[in-house]
């Protein structure tokens, strides 16, 4: 489940509850500026082995979710 | 004076002048390249016209290398990008984001690329992307900065990459350029100390302003819109700073209120909405002198801040 792993380093990285963050969850709500978006999509990246684009459109976390999703398969 | 910036870049002495939006222009860069600097143009938000215009009469002042500032948040930034690959510039520092989606083109071109980075996951990010360098600049900088200042954010860039670091924010003379290289770097990047070279184009009226300030005289305003910017304090930055404590007002009309203000200042010297951009360092900038003499100056100054601070160890 790839949204167990993400929503993990996020927590870790933002230092959060991990059961605060669901698929419905924006970056504004998690209080994520664009440094600590750099900082979650490089411990991403590193966890699945990809490298991500992030886009504007990129808001919530099932946008994360789906964009990784995409590349992981 | 020989570090690892020198030789990649092919200067003689290790100071890279700011990439300024709407000050950063041939005269100042040509003259900046002459004096054995890196002088580079800021192509802010201009279009692709003007900028070729400012590499070719920067070409007619010099056959040293020079560069171009790239603004990520320009409206022409997808043709700025493709223009630095058809006029073959040698070097390209960027501002205001990630380069990422340009930055294999830059490699294949055989540019050397230098991002402005805030943080340690960004300098790591565009070391992975084919990075050069990077230039930590710490908010003590003008124009629109980040959060940490350069004391802090130096020795971190360079523990976090591989690539060497250009230090930025808040250095003016030898002693910040010595203690930058304490910390890790092996270049510096200046801004305000140029504006009052004898070939820096901008207004009578901001060179004096710059000659005039201290310490206590800059101010950061638009850190509701997210991107935070350091100027003079001036009319202009205290109704900014009013509308962004005024919650009645958008973020829309708040844009719209910084709109020109930085052209007003350069251009027209317009004390009242104008917006005069500017580091802390600049009670350090006392008075006039060419590119070359301000080189020339900051190098003794190294040299003697080096020399002097040995004392402290014998």
């Amino acid at each position: 489940m790839s949204f167990q792993k993400i929503a993990e380093l996020i927590a870790e990285n933002k230092d959060m509850d991990v059961a605060d963050i669901t698929m419905e969850t924006t970056f504004e709500d998690m209080e994520l500026d664009s440094l600590d978006v750099i900082e979650v999509v490089m411990s991403i990246e590193e966890a699945f082995g990809i490298t991500l684009e992030i886009e504007d459109s990129v808001k919530t976390v099932a946008d994360l979710v789906k964009l990784v999703d995409s590349l992981v398969q | 004076m020989k570090t690892i910036i020198t030789e990649l870049l092919g200067i003689e002495y290790p100071i890279l002048q700011g990439g300024m939006a709407w000050v950063a222009n041939a005269s100042l860069a040509g003259a900046v390249s002459n004096a054995g600097g890196l002088g580079i143009i800021g192509a802010a938000n201009a279009p692709v016209e003007v900028v070729r215009e400012e590499i070719r009469k920067v070409r007619e002042l010099t056959d040293k290398p020079f560069g171009v500032n790239i603004m990520l948040m320009s409206p022409f930034v997808d043709d700025i990008a493709k223009l630095v690959i058809d006029e073959k510039i040698k070097v390209v520092t960027t501002g205001a984001g990630l380069p990422s989606k340009y930055m294999k083109d830059w490699i294949e071109a055989g540019i050397i690329v230098i991002p402005v980075v805030p943080s340690c996951g960004m300098a790591k990010m565009v070391q992975r992307s084919g990075a050069s360098a990077v230039i930590a600049e710490g908010g003590e900088a003008g124009g629109h900065i980040g959060d940490l200042n350069t004391m802090s954010l130096v020795p971190q860039v360079r523990d976090a990459v591989d690539i060497p670091v250009i230090a930025a924010g808040g250095i003016a003379d030898g002693r910040g350029i010595a203690a930058a290289f304490m910390l890790g770097a092996s270049a510096v990047q200046m801004g305000t100390r140029f504006l009052v070279a004898n070939e820096c184009t901008i207004h009578r009226t901001y060179k004096d302003k710059i000659l005039k300030s201290k310490d206590i005289d800059t101010m950061t305003t638009g850190r509701k819109l997210g991107h935070p910017v350091r100027a003079l304090k001036s009319p202009f930055t205290r109704a900014f700073q009013k509308n962004e404590n005024d919650t009645a007002k958008t973020l829309e009309e708040l844009e719209a209120f910084g709109a020109g203000a930085l052209r007003k200042a350069v251009l027209e010297g317009d004390e009242k909405d104008g917006c005069f951009m500017a580091g802390q360092s600049c009670g350090l900038v006392k008075k006039e002198q060419t590119a070359a003499e301000i080189i020339q100056e900051l190098m003794k100054e190294t040299i003697d801040a080096f020399n002097g601070g040995l004392q402290w160890v014998k």
